[in-house]
């Protein structure tokens, strides 16, 4: 008797629990799965607000256009390419610098480390920024999106915390004893035991240089050089009121109408193909995150 | 600890290093005095003004020998605009446009401003009369320019002398900072259209006061107006969403008010927006609303949503600038909207309309010359030939030749020669940068271009008779008055679209809470804002 009360409690729990997870669940999926849904819709049908559950009109128009349109498949190549050098040079750059700042036996560690720390709290700001970028020479050149910010220093400091919790004095004693130096050891079995944190690296630096659109609207000119974000913003934000003023024939109207009705076609399927990268690398980075890379790695 | 000393000493030279080397920059950016040039107008033994420009007639200066960039927002699809090689070719100057979409133009204008790393020309919607005052009449990092027109430029300087325009470009120290531009616009900015579709449907009459139009709603919503076979799907009015324009409307009971409030009462502005007739105009509206005679979803949909709901035949009386805007037709075709007449009330027999314009409306801060340009005049007499009738004409109608012809009697758009791709080519946004001045004079018309919103031209004619007299006089309030000016308006005009949208939606009620309202109004200091735009106004008339 007992059991049973015991086991519809359990049950009145788990029901409880299943539904109010789901209830979260589906207020995170829906937005996503209204886009996909909206993206194979008819565009007006989504603007009167019909499309709810399942695609209406349905139609690949949009996706065609984004393949046609000659921007967006530049910004597309253009953002993989800051993206990948970025990460790149992030790395080169971060994994040395944390594994440094981790060892003990670093002097002046503290002060470099404090040196570091500044420039977290006292930035320079929007314009000494763009002055540095521009005496640099760098203006409208792929390097301002890629040089300035080579290493965040809040990821830095996590990746230094790692190596200090998980690359053990001991482990480099054991390795010095058998002939390893300082790079030898870094390389051959400091990094090999770091792969979960190279991931998280590689995925918070990764969706950085993806979606930053900003540090791009201020140093690249030439729209050959967009990164797909800044082509986005650029179609998707539309300022219509302001030239109503300057229109005066039936063909301007039209023109500006086709350009609108374009761009709500596109709207639903930019944003798609934009998220899939980070969508495509998250799965091969997610795998990593797992505890336990250093067993084994200190002979008892 | 030897070894931490040592880092010590290498961290404080190299910090030192710094310092020394960054204040080894040069300051002669932060001393620009601001002084009004001489203009030379001396030829010299070349033939040229300053040894480059010619001083009158085509080229103006040897080709190859002068360049100048122009900083704008606006969008195109094609590498170049049509019309800029077109003028390199007449005036021997190369001009470097940067263009940059609007959202995108405006963080990048005002960090350009503010690092000095500015174009010769900026030019487009980004540009506020604020600016004017703060980098021209302050800073001088805008050129003043009225002498270069008196000396180089007979057209701009003849747009100047059009009525009014150059006491409104002139900015309070007496300079001119930017090139006109002046173009046709509307008397009446925005009023409700009807579809005279719907009404032949039903067999109803136009209405003339608001009992007559609460009764068309109250048909169109109950019948199957636009007979498609559903007597539910209509939603009797609408409002286009980006200003639903609510003050205009209470003209219908004596007083026509523009977004911020205000409205001209003889040659006085008088702000209207706690006065009686508002009032009035909230509880019509919201009578309509409460039998669903209104959009419901009129505060929260975008002007997508309002478009596509248009699109499927589904608005009675529509809040637009022209139909045009929500069912786009071919040229030629006439759309079955006709303007809403000026409706009278139990209240007012004379009804108002709100008068935007008298017919020509002066843009005042479209383009200006930064101090970073070499030779300014020749800047100023390359947009004195834009001015020319042949050039500005086809910045509108396209190329001369191809979509724009010339006729013994004037110009004719006629595109029935082009192919697709041409159309595409030459599609109004890739003529030229649409945000930047030309001048076409406002009575020119295009031969037999049926206008872009035919039932436009019907509204200034039907809405005569209860225009008010007198538009409100433009001024330009000082640098200070300007950003208390700002946070008054932003928030007073706020305030007022938030009770207003609460009021007619039926969350409140406005009879039982007018007086608060008018408290409040008080709170966020009303008289000063009034104040400051009334002094405004007398400061520039003098």
């Amino acid at each position: 008797m007992k059991k049973t009360v015991h086991a519809r409690q359990d049950k009145i729990y788990d029901i409880t629990i299943f539904i109010i997870l789901s209830i979260i669940f589906l207020i995170v999926a829906y937005p996503l799965y209204f886009i996909v849904i909206s993206s194979v819709s008819n565009p007006e049908a989504v603007a009167s607000g019909q499309v709810f559950l399942y695609p209406i009109g349905l139609t690949l128009k949009g996706y065609g256009e984004v393949f046609k349109n000659n921007e967006v498949m530049t910004g597309f190549l253009n953002s993989l390419f800051y993206t990948f050098c970025g990460v790149l040079l992030n790395l080169t750059v971060t994994l040395p610098t944390a594994f440094a700042l981790s060892r003990d036996k670093f002097n002046g560690k503290k002060l470099v480390t404090i040196f570091y720390m500044i420039t977290m709290f006292v930035s320079g700001g929007m314009i000494p920024t763009y002055l540095v970028v521009k005496n640099l020479h760098l203006l409208d050149s792929m390097f301002a999106l890629i040089l300035p910010g080579a290493l965040g220093v809040y990821n830095m400091i996590v990746a230094r915390t790692f190596f200090k919790m998980n690359i053990s004095e001991e482990l480099y004693d054991a390795a010095a004893i058998d002939g390893c130096g300082d790079g030898k050891f870094f390389f051959r079995i400091a990094l090999p035991l770091s792969k979960a944190i190279i991931a998280i690296m590689v995925l918070y630096y990764g969706v950085g240089h993806w979606n930053s659109y900003f540090s791009a609207l201020l140093y690249i000119k030439s729209e050959a050089k967009f990164p797909l974000q800044l082509v986005l913003r650029s179609i998707l934000v539309q300022n219509e009121s302001h030239l109503k003023q300057a229109m005066t024939t039936a063909a301007q109207i039209k023109a500006m109408e086709e350009k609108r009705q374009l761009m709500e076609l596109m709207k639903y399927s930019l944003i798609i193909i934009s998220s899939i990268p980070v969508l495509v690398m998250y799965p091969f980075v997610q795998k990593h995150f797992v505890k336990g890379v250093m067993i084994g790695s200190i002979k008892g | 600890m030897k070894k931490k000393q040592w880092v010590t000493v290498l961290l404080i030279l190299a910090v030192s290093m710094m310092t020394i080397l960054s204040g080894c920059s040069s300051n002669k950016d932060n001393d620009k005095k601001k002084t009004a040039k001489e203009v030379n107008t001396q030829v010299d033994d070349s033939g040229k003004v300053n040894g480059l420009m010619y001083k009158e007639g085509l080229p103006i200066v040897d080709p190859g020998d002068y360049s100048f960039s122009i900083f704008t927002d606006g969008d195109k699809t094609t590498d170049d605009f049509y019309l800029m090689p077109v003028l390199k070719e007449q005036t021997g100057i190369d001009v470097d446009v940067q263009l940059f979409s609007y959202e995108v133009a405006k963080e990048r204008y005002s960090l350009a401003l503010n690092s000095g790393d500015y174009a010769d020309c900026i030019g487009g919607w980004v540009l506020s009369s604020t600016d004017i005052l703060k980098f021209g009449v302050d800073m001088g990092t805008f050129i003043p320019l009225e002498d270069y027109f008196e000396a180089f430029a007979p057209n701009i300087s003849a747009v100047l002398e059009l009525e009014g325009v150059r006491e409104k470009m002139t900015a309070p120290d007496g300079h001119i900072y930017s090139i006109p531009y002046v173009l046709a616009a509307p008397e009446v900015d925005f009023n409700p259209y009807i579809n005279t579709r719907w009404l032949e449907n039903l067999g109803l009459e136009v209405p003339q006061t608001t009992e007559d139009l609460k009764k068309v709603l109250t048909a169109f919503k109950e019948k199957d107006a636009n007979g498609n076979g559903d007597t539910d799907d209509e939603i009797p009015f609408s409002f286009s969403p980006d200003n639903k324009n609510i003050g205009y409307m209470a003209g219908y009971f004596g007083m026509s008010l523009n977004e911020y409030g205000f409205t001209m009462v003889g040659d006085e502005l008088v702000f209207g927006a706690n006065q009686e007739p508002y009032k009035d105009i909230i509880m019509y509206m919201s009578d309509l609303y409460k039998n669903g005679l209104l959009d419901q979803e009129m505060f929260t949909q975008d002007a997508a949503q309002w478009k596509a709901k248009g699109g499927q035949d589904l608005y009675g009386v529509c809040m637009m600038y022209g139909s045009g805007d929500i069912m786009p037709y071919e040229a030629g075709e006439t759309p079955d909207w006709i303007p809403l007449p000026v409706l009278s009330s139990e209240k007012c027999d004379e009804p108002v309309w709100f008068r935007d314009t008298y017919g020509t409306t002066v843009l005042k801060n479209q383009v200006v010359v930064t101090d970073n340009a070499k030779n300014p005049e020749a800047i100023v007499r390359w947009w004195d030939n834009l001015f020319e009738l042949e050039n500005s004409i086809q910045t509108n109608g396209g190329p001369l030749g191809i979509a724009l012809h010339k006729k013994d009697n004037g110009y004719e758009i006629n595109q029935t020669n082009m192919t697709q791709e041409e159309k595409d080519t030459y599609s109004w946004i890739n003529l030229f940068p649409q945000s930047l001045p030309r001048y076409i004079p406002t009575d020119f018309k295009f031969l037999e271009n049926p206008p872009s919103y035919p039932e436009k031209d019907k509204v200034d004619e039907a809405y005569a008779p209860y225009l008010l007299e007198k538009i409100i006089p433009p001024y330009w309030a000082t640098l200070e008055e300007s950003s208390s000016l700002s946070e008054l308006q932003t928030s007073i005009t706020d305030y007022i679209t938030e009770k207003t949208a609460e009021w007619i939606a039926g969350q409140a009620d406005v009879e039982a809470e007018w007086d608060s309202y008018l408290k409040q109004l008080n709170k966020l200091k009303l008289d000063d804002y009034i104040q400051i735009r009334q002094n405004a106004i007398k400061a520039s008339k003098n």
